[in-house]
């Protein structure tokens, strides 16, 4: 069984040999990019399983963002963004540019690695295809076969990042019922969330710029205010 | 107040509006001061956050269970614990002269002092921290006291040296100190230009020296604490930029009248 390649991206090198002798004790496979430059080269060259992007740069003027949406364009790996407290529209931003989690520093390891592990099982599930039930769920025009993990609207394929999609397919398979804020936060982004409505916020944004006709009007995803929200299905 | 008024009442409507416009301007300056001083500290606070994450990561690396680091791993953890946790205070104690000189509690002792022992002590004090910097420092040996705070001025030189080591033109930094009617000058050589002239922008206004980007956070909060300190001892700062010469910045300590000594 080959080890699960992990990216490190960032300029601060005590905290990133941290991170990186906590993964690699753990039987992972782990490069270090410390440049915008290194970052880029090392994602196409070495196809990382997951890539852990510290934003925050010390040492060297580097946009992190900008880091961000280029390794997104590179590779379809879960992203882990790192960033100091008081940074929330960074953390938006880096969501909205592609990240699937964030994580504030400080933070404890086994935090940090819990998040990783999460993210490794969708990749996994992602990079496989495999789902043990529902392979096919069917609403009006959209189509989602999760046993090749493809999404059909009108008969197109669309693209949808493994995030947006694992929001949809958790939401799809429990159409007709209202899911809370918090229930999808843990399905989708592990148990030890629940509060982060702002993730809910841009990703079902995005998904229904990718699968309503007018996301101001949504057919398939439905706001339950102040409680959290609903897929609509000719099936439920 | 009385008179204060009728001066008022004597000025022109041109001159209360010049006078009106001259007030906005200050205004203005000191909110751009503050902007930006607020702005370093900001900065400098995201930087203990990234340097305390270092020390949360590595502290908790070695509490965790699940895993046995051996004593290679466990001194590698502590090696970067205590690398973290240096920086960590640097930056704390540059927070803390950095605000005491913002809000005027900068409390100097001013004494006699003989510039050569200081020069000398921070001449060691920078070989210690930065080895391969070859610092050269000349004096005569004998000459009027400086009145300095000695903790202080010290404290201002390493300061400077690290700014300097960071921007040096040069591996040879020279000081060449003399004495000159009622000062010393004491002449540093081998510095990056656009950095003597910074530091010259910075001792001379408070407002955001133009060109200040190559600077880092931390050399930033150096320079603004290295200014208050030699303010504080009525030490002036220029730049010597003469065709054919090598570019100085020059320090004048006001040297005491009838006090010498000799080393």
């Amino acid at each position: 069984m080959t080890a699960i390649k992990v990216l490190l991206i960032g300029d601060e090198p005590n905290f990133l040999l941290t991170l990186r002798r906590n993964l690699v004790g753990r039987g992972y496979d782990v490069s270090i990019a410390f440049d915008d430059q290194e970052a880029n080269l090392m994602t196409a060259s070495i196809g990382p399983d997951l890539v852990v992007l510290n934003l925050d740069f010390t040492i060297i003027k580097a946009d992190g963002l900008a880091i961000c949406t280029q390794v997104r364009k590179l590779s379809l790996a879960p992203i882990i963004v790192l960033s100091t407290i008081g940074a929330e529209k960074v953390k938006i931003e880096a969501l909205d540019m592609g990240a699937d989690d964030y994580l504030v520093m400080p933070f404890a390891m086994d935090e940090f690695l819990a998040r990783v592990r999460a993210s490794q099982r969708r990749w996994g599930l992602m990079k496989t295809g495999r789902t043990d039930e529902n392979h096919l769920i069917l609403s009006k025009d959209l189509l989602i076969d999760t046993d090749a993990r493809r999404v059909m609207l009108h008969g197109d394929s669309i693209k949808l990042t493994p995030r947006e999609y694992d929001i949809l397919v958790y939401l799809a398979k429990h159409a007709g019922k209202v899911i809370s804020h918090r229930e999808l936060l843990k399905a989708v982004w592990g148990n030890v969330y629940g509060e982060e409505r702002e993730y809910l916020r841009v990703f079902i944004s995005q998904l229904r710029h990718k699968i309503e006709t007018d996301p101001l009007r949504p057919e398939f995803i439905i706001t339950e205010p102040g409680v959290g929200y609903r897929f609509i299905s000719e099936l439920s | 107040m009385s008179q204060e008024n009728s001066k008022q009442a004597d000025l022109s409507h041109d001159e209360l509006l010049q006078q009106n416009r001259d007030l906005h301007q200050e205004v203005e300056a000191i909110h751009q001061q503050s902007v930006y001083l607020l702005g370093v500290y900001a900065e400098t606070s995201r930087k203990l956050q990234i340097y305390s994450a270092s020390i949360k990561a590595a502290v908790s690396s070695l509490l965790n269970h699940d895993i046995f680091w051996d004593g290679a791993n466990q001194y590698e953890f502590l090696t970067t614990i205590n690398a973290s946790v240096s920086q960590v205070s640097d930056l704390t104690i540059l927070l803390t002269l950095a605000f005491r000189a913002e809000a005027g509690s900068l409390t100097l002792n001013l004494e006699p002092q003989m510039l050569q022992e200081i020069l000398s002590i921070a001449q060691v004090n920078a070989l210690n921290k930065f080895p391969e910097l070859a610092l050269n420092v000349s004096y005569p040996t004998d000459g009027k006291m400086v009145l300095v705070d000695y903790e202080y001025f010290t404290k201002a030189l390493l300061l400077l040296f690290e700014v300097i080591y960071a921007g040096r033109s040069s591996r040879d930094v020279r000081i060449a100190a003399s004495e000159d009617a009622a000062v010393w000058l004491l002449d540093f050589s081998g510095i990056n230009t656009q950095l003597m002239k910074t530091i010259e922008q910075m001792y001379n206004s408070k407002t955001k020296p133009a060109s200040i980007d190559f600077l880092s956070t931390e050399n930033i909060l150096r320079l603004h604490i290295v200014c208050a300190v030699l303010h504080l001892q009525g030490i002036s700062v220029k730049v010597m930029d003469r065709p054919d010469q090598l570019p100085i910045i020059r320090l004048c300590v006001p040297a005491m009248a009838n006090l010498s000594g000799s080393v």
